[in-house]
């Protein structure tokens, strides 16, 4: 088989490969006029914005839109008292879901300063405008937590002292020290 | 993605994508010219797509006939080109529009067969008792027989047997290298000299 004819038509032609051209160009692509439609638009370049960035697009706003609207639910109107009220427990509120939220959301305008280490940890207010009654609850509350602290600090101190007991050793025998002599 | 070619005296790896190698088979300033004409399509010089028409239907005409029955093939053939004119915009690599059309061409062939209900069982039989010689058979029966030889091969026998097409032509239209259309011209003619009853020594 002579590969050179059969690549480029180049050499000598080989027979059957000539037979098989003449047999099979009866075949051949014959020229038909190509009738385009007026109608038909021809392509042109147009700004394709891949399905991808349009997809992280419409998350991004998703979780935008998300965000906000969990923002509002979570914003629960405070009952405001005005500043000049002396009365530790005004009358008018009585709401206990509305002051229940307020203590675990603390608003950006309140600002609470304690007193050092000594007497009672109920906070001094500094209010912008009026104060809170949410602050009132919120200083029981920390003084129930200390009380309670307080027990259960009471509580371990007797336990291990109880236990040192059981155990039989002196209570001022400093552990994990050797006797020396 | 490399390219390794390699004859008697050298051998050589090119770093070049695959892609790039097969585009670079046809000749540059026929590829310039081709995408000049592209340029001016999409900028709404309609008419010069008669000119990338009259180079490429001989190429989709071939590839549609190694795949789908002969009557459908003209008409497949023109609405290829009007597919092909209505996308033209999709097209990226301005150079590259014959491989691009004769890919077109090819998912077309097989929408084809997808699209048709109407299936022929291909037997041995064919093969066993088929002609003893290309003069004792007609166009239509050798078609049939290159036509269910693989495809790589019968693609590119239909391309320089009916359309008479040379391997380098076949190569620059097509996209493929010239060593593979060279080696599916060389492989396929055994396997069509095989079917066809002829032996080497003829």
């Amino acid at each position: 088989m002579n590969d050179d004819y059969l690549w480029d038509k180049t050499g000598e032609p080989d027979t059957k490969v000539r037979e098989l051209e003449n047999i099979l160009g009866t075949l051949k692509y014959q020229p038909r006029p190509l009738e385009i439609p007026e109608s038909m638009p021809v392509g042109k370049r147009r700004l394709v914005i891949p399905i991808s960035l349009a997809a992280a697009v419409s998350l991004v706003l998703l979780g935008v839109a998300l965000w906000l609207g969990f923002n509002r639910q979570t914003k629960t109107p405070v009952v405001v008292v005005p500043a000049e009220r002396e009365s530790p427990r005004p009358a008018n509120v009585t709401q206990p879901n509305q002051i229940e939220v307020a203590i675990n959301n603390e608003p950006a305008g309140d600002v609470l300063e304690r007193r050092p280490n000594t007497g009672s940890p109920r906070p001094r207010r500094v209010t912008r405008a009026g104060t809170q009654v949410s602050l009132l609850r919120r200083a029981e509350a920390e003084k129930a937590k200390a009380e309670l602290l307080l027990a259960l600090r009471l509580t371990s101190v007797k336990l291990n002292l109880a236990q040192k007991r059981t155990q039989g050793a002196p209570a001022h025998q400093i552990r994990n020290q050797h006797k020396v002599g | 993605m490399y390219e390794l070619q390699a004859n008697a005296n050298t051998l050589i790896l090119s770093a070049e994508p695959r892609r790039a190698a097969q585009v670079a088979a046809a000749p540059i300033d026929k590829r310039d010219y081709e995408a000049g004409l592209v340029k001016q399509i999409l900028e709404g010089n309609r008419d010069q797509f008669g000119k990338l028409y009259a180079t490429y239907a001989p190429l989709v005409h071939g590839i549609l006939l190694a795949r789908v029955p002969r009557g459908e093939v003209d008409d497949l053939v023109q609405d290829i080109f009007l597919h092909a004119l209505k996308k033209l915009h999709t097209l990226r690599d301005l150079t590259a529009f014959g491989p691009w059309v004769a890919m077109i061409a090819r998912n077309r062939a097989v929408d084809f067969h997808r699209g048709s209900r109407e299936t022929v069982e291909v037997t041995d039989d064919l093969q066993t008792t088929g002609p003893t010689g290309p003069a004792a058979c007609g166009a239509a029966e050798i078609l049939e027989i290159i036509c269910h030889l693989p495809d790589a091969y019968r693609e590119t026998l239909v391309l320089r047997l009916v359309e008479g097409m040379t391997g380098p032509e076949i190569a620059g239209r097509t996209g493929l290298t010239p060593e593979s259309v060279r080696v599916n011209l060389h492989r396929g003619m055994k396997m069509l000299r095989r079917k066809l009853g002829l032996t080497e020594a003829i």
